[in-house]
C-alpha cells in the first residue's frame, strides 16, 4: 500500500515544474542593497576620521588655541546679546515704575489704596 | 583621550567664564540701587534721559511738588470708581445716579491725564530738546497705549 503511494507521489513530483516569473526589480534591488552597504561603510570611515581628528589633532596647541578663541568669541557675543535684551527689559521695568509714580490711573490700577 | 577630555573641560570652563564676565560687565551699569532703596525711578530717569545734576535737581523738585497732587487724583479716582462699581452692583435699572457716577469717573480720568501732561511738559522743558522729545514720546505711549513698551522694542 505504502509502496503504491510512494510511486504515485514520485510520479506526481516528476510532473511538478516550478517556473517562477522573473522579478523585473531583482537587479535594481540587488544594486540598492550594495549601495546601502557601501554608504554604511563610508559613514563608518567618516566617523573614524572625525574620531581620530578629535582625539589626535584637536588637542595639538594650534587647534586647541583656535578652539579656545572661537569659544571666547562665542561666549562674549552670547553674553552681549543676552545683556542687551536684559538691559532693555530693565529699562522698560524702570520706565513702568516711573510712570506708575506719576500716572494717577496707573497708581490706582496698581493697588486699591493710593500711596501715601 | 585624556588630552581631549581635558581640552573639552578647559574649553567649557573658559566659555562659561567669558560669558559670566562679559554679561556682568555689560549689566553692571543697568541695575539701579539707591542707597536707601527709594527714588530708583528718578535715578533711572536721570540716566535714561542723560540729565545733568542741575537738570536733575529741577526734575526732582517738580516730582516732589507733583507727588501729593498725583496721590490726590489717585484717591479721587478710586473713590469715584468705587462709587460707580457699587452702583452697578446694586442697581438693576438705569438711574441718574449711575449717569453722574460715570461722568465723575470720566471727569477725574481727564483731570488725571491733564495733570500728568502738565507735569510731563514741565519735566521735558528741563531736559535737552532731544531727550525732552523722547520723554514726551514715553508719556504719550503711556496715555494713548497704556504702556511704554514700544520705546523698548526688544524687551516686549
Amino acid at each position: 500500500m505504502n509502496q503504491d503511494q510512494d510511486t504515485k507521489l514520485r510520479e506526481l513530483l516528476h510532473t511538478w515544474v516550478v517556473s517562477p516569473k522573473p522579478d523585473p526589480d531583482f537587479a535594481a534591488s540587488v544594486w540598492r542593497r550594495i549601495a546601502a552597504e557601501q554608504k554604511e561603510d563610508s559613514w563608518t570611515v567618516i566617523w573614524q576620521r572625525v574620531h581620530e581628528w578629535l582625539l589626535v589633532q584637536l588637542p595639538k596647541p594650534a587647534y586647541a588655541a583656535a578652539l579656545l578663541a572661537v569659544v571666547v568669541a562665542l561666549g562674549a557675543t552670547a553674553a552681549n546679546v543676552r545683556a542687551n535684551q536684559m538691559r532693555d527689559q530693565y529699562r522698560l521695568e524702570h520706565a513702568r515704575q516711573y510712570l506708575a509714580s506719576i500716572d494717577p490711573l496707573a497708581m490706582a490700577a496698581g493697588g486699591s489704596q493710593p500711596p501715601r | 583621550m585624556r588630552k581631549f577630555l581635558f581640552l573639552l573641560g578647559f574649553v567649557a570652563v573658559v566659555g562659561a567664564a567669558t560669558y559670566f564676565v562679559c554679561y556682568h560687565r555689560a549689566m553692571a551699569s543697568v541695575i539701579i540701587v539707591t542707597p536707601d532703596g527709594t527714588d530708583a525711578e528718578l535715578a533711572w530717569l536721570k540716566r535714561e534721559f542723560a540729565l545733568s545734576n542741575e537738570q536733575y535737581a529741577k526734575v526732582e523738585a517738580l516730582h516732589e511738588a507733583y507727588r501729593p497732587l498725583c496721590v490726590g487724583h489717585c484717591a479721587n479716582y478710586l473713590e469715584a470708581h468705587g462709587r460707580l462699581k457699587q452702583l452697578l452692583e446694586t442697581r438693576t435699572s438705569w438711574s441718574p445716579e449711575i449717569g453722574e457716577a460715570v461722568a465723575a469717573v470720566a471727569r477725574i480720568q481727564s483731570e488725571c491725564h491733564a495733570s500728568m501732561l502738565e507735569y510731563a511738559y514741565d519735566v521735558a522743558a528741563c531736559m535737552s530738546p532731544e531727550q525732552g522729545r523722547r520723554y514726551l514720546e514715553m508719556i504719550k505711549m503711556q496715555i494713548i497705549e497704556g504702556d511704554p513698551a514700544g520705546m523698548f522694542a526688544s524687551a516686549r
